[in-house]
């Protein structure tokens, strides 16, 4: 009978040849990788942030919006620079540790993960209901009793319900599998 | 970068290499992700290395941060479900044995299982005993005998093997 250990050595490709300089030309790309996309998540937010307050403080910016939106909008810049700290803060991979074993390292991760994901409802949509409601509760008085605005209104209110909804379901769902994951892991005292 | 250090690095390249390049296979079929995983084991272990006291064996050191290393990269890849993962139980109950004896066949079965059972096969194939498989994936020496023996007997159904 062949030995497992023997045909797991047997290998057609031979190891890579890495040298010194690959591993710091490596090991710099990926400290500026995480640089950059921490960038970019910052730009993008920083870009609803302005589009905002813009909204909010220069009349006649999107569109003519009455106070009560204006005071929404700058809510809602207010919840998106919350959220973008909250995700570049919790969101960041740690990096690979010796000091931990790789059981509770990918419990660790499992529950970064899972703990993100459940609470998406708390700091991600949440944030942002007062601004979004003040943003339409201004438009629905301010057009209140026009023809035809009832029934739009009430259609975008539906919208952003539905879209929150299918949000916090898809990550609760996303969750609820982690956590199926987490509870099969055998204890490190088992 | 201390020339030390360097050096240190260089032994460990030089003593775990060949079987970093074996694990990267029990994560990664395609050649250019697996020299990916590959370096990205070599980068971590290269910023881990400095933190190394030398508490435990260098061994266990190195294939701590190569398995942590390869696990997180099997969680950013948005490819593989984890459901999609079986564990040794599922893989066992429905094993039939292979037509074909080769490293590849091998390398599919470890890369099907989920990851702290990939990591015990793999930790198993290049020749740690229970005691420094429970070290490196920090599982009880009973909890990983009996692991082990499992390992055994799918390898024996599935491939002939000892």
């Amino acid at each position: 009978m062949k030995h497992a250990r023997e045909l797991w050595s047997k290998d057609d490709s031979p190891t890579p040849e890495v040298t010194m300089e690959e591993i710091l030309t490596r090991s710099d790309r990926l400290r500026r990788q995480v640089r950059t996309s921490t960038a970019l998540e910052l730009l993008a937010g920083a870009f609803v942030v302005v589009y905002f307050i813009l909204m909010a403080t220069i009349p006649g910016f999107a569109a003519r919006l009455p106070a009560l939106s204006r005071i929404g909008a700058a809510l809602i810049a207010c919840a998106a620079v919350f959220v973008l700290t909250y995700l570049v803060l919790r969101s960041a991979r740690p990096e690979p540790r010796a000091d931990v074993s790789t059981l509770a390292c990918y419990r660790a991760d499992l529950e970064r993960r899972r703990a993100l994901l459940a609470s998406v409802p708390k700091w991600y949509i949440a944030p942002f209901w007062p601004g979004t409601a003040l943003f339409f509760a201004g438009i629905a008085v301010e057009h209140w009793g026009r023809p035809g605005a009832g029934p739009v209104l009430v259609l975008c209110a539906i919208v952003v319900v539905a879209i929150n909804a299918a949000i916090a379901l898809a990550n609760a769902r996303a969750a609820r599998k982690l956590a199926t994951e987490l509870a099969s892991l055998p204890k490190a005292d088992e | 970068v201390s020339k030390e250090l360097e050096g240190r690095f260089q032994d460990v390249v030089r003593d775990f290499g060949p079987a970093l390049w074996r694990l990267s296979r029990g994560y990664e079929h395609d050649p250019e992700k697996r020299r990916d995983l590959h370096q990205d084991m070599l980068v971590a272990i290269w910023r881990a290395l400095p933190s190394f006291e030398g508490r435990s064996a260098l061994k266990t050191f190195v294939l701590r941060v190569a398995h942590n290393t390869a696990c997180g990269h099997v969680a950013k890849n948005k490819r593989i479900a984890i459901e999609q993962l079986v564990s040794l139980e599922q893989v066992d109950e429905s094993s039939s044995p292979e037509t074909r004896l080769d490293v590849e066949r091998l390398a599919e079965l470890v890369r099907s299982l989920a990851p702290l059972d990939r990591q015990l096969i793999l930790l198993h194939l290049e020749g740690l005993d229970p005691l420094e498989i429970a070290e490196v994936t920090g599982l009880t020496k009973t909890n990983v005998t009996t692991k082990v023996h499992r390992i055994k007997a799918l390898l024996a159904k599935r491939f002939g093997l000892e």
